[in-house]
């Protein structure tokens, strides 16, 4: 019999995990990048540059999030 | 230093907005009111470009390579076949209602400051499509001959590895076209300025406000998304919607008094 926790098997708290994990790492670094860009570390070009990367690889996280629930992948 | 190379008439009764975190939903808005006021144009405009690009989806669906180079061609240049709406934005500032006509005589006029901005643009979507396809082929576990081969191979596989790379890719790609066009399009049409002046002022915006940027990049990808996941039918209104929102962009970015006259160089 397979193991839950709260109704949960293993393999969804992990998803659970990843899901929210990598999209609560990068919204950190967006922080980070954000303190960078009030220090002037990066340059103001330099900040478009990282904030778009960061942002666009999110967006791109989240689209093949929805993707994969929409295809029930 | 001025971000703008020319020197806009000045207009008190119509300043320019300063630009913030919540520009590009005012943009939006604005974009919005000239659409709704004079709709013509742009929904023509819509249907066009929607309907090449079904076009183009259709006459390349098995062939990957050769759709993801036709469409990556159509977004890089979809910007240059909708400079006419910029004109139409225009035009609703003043509070002139103009039709079709003024933008068959802009494509009529053959500025060459556009056909060489279309001519670069299509070879930075090419470059961006023969990276990509190098990067994907080099890493690919299998051949990606087909779009649902890419769709499983590529960006539903689970662990996190050739998607991202190939994401992060594309923006690094996508940063400079964006930073280049994003003011000097609309510069081109407004003004006389040569193309590199228009892509000089058009960084400097960039580099000026390094954050609404971002986010209205991140606007334009997210409205084209949506436009896409409709089977293309969204971008018939989102297209003219972006073009007309554009205009504003540039008008506040430039300072540009929106309805003010035809500027002079400065």
């Amino acid at each position: 019999m397979e193991v839950t926790l709260f109704g949960y098997t293993e393999g969804q708290i992990a998803q659970f995990g990843l899901t929210f994990g990598v999209g609560a790492f990068i919204l950190y670094m967006m922080f980070i990048v954000f303190n960078l860009a009030l220090e002037s570390k990066a340059g103001k070009f330099g900040t478009f540059i990282l904030f778009l990367v960061l942002s666009l690889g999110m967006l791109g996280f989240v689209a093949k999030s929805v993707i994969q629930w929409v295809l029930g992948i | 230093m001025p971000t703008s190379p020319v020197k806009f008439p000045s207009n008190p009764s119509a300043a320019p907005h300063a630009v913030d975190w919540l520009s590009p939903l005012r943009w939006l808005a604005l974009g919005w009111a000239d659409l709704r006021q004079n709709p013509v144009p742009g929904l023509i405009h819509g249907v066009l470009l929607t309907a090449f690009g079904a076009l183009l989806f259709w006459a390349a669906r098995d062939k990957f390579w050769l759709l993801a180079g036709a469409f990556s061609g159509f977004l890089i240049v979809a910007p240059i076949l909708a400079t006419g709406l910029y004109r139409v934005s225009r035009a609703c500032s003043t509070g002139h209602c103009v039709g079709m006509r003024e933008v068959v005589s802009l494509w009529r006029s053959g500025d060459r400051r556009l056909v060489v901005f279309g001519l670069l643009l299509g070879l930075a979507g090419t470059g961006w499509v023969l990276t990509s396809a190098g990067l994907i082929t080099l890493w690919s576990p299998v051949p990606i001959a087909k779009p649902v081969d890419f769709l499983r191979h590529v960006v539903l596989v689970r662990e996190l590895g050739l998607f991202e790379a190939w994401l992060l890719l594309g923006v690094l790609l996508a940063a400079p076209v964006f930073a280049s066009s994003v003011v000097a399009l609309p510069m081109l049409v407004d003004t006389s300025v040569p193309v590199s002046m228009a892509v000089m002022a058009s960084w400097r915006a960039v580099a000026d406000h390094p954050i609404p940027m971002t986010l209205w990049a991140v606007t334009i990808v997210v409205l084209v998304g949506l436009g896409m996941a409709t089977a293309l039918l969204g971008l018939v209104v989102l297209i003219p919607l972006i073009a007309h929102a554009s205009w504003h962009a540039y008008c506040d970015l430039t300072e540009r008094p929106p309805s003010s006259a035809l500027p002079e160089m400065a």
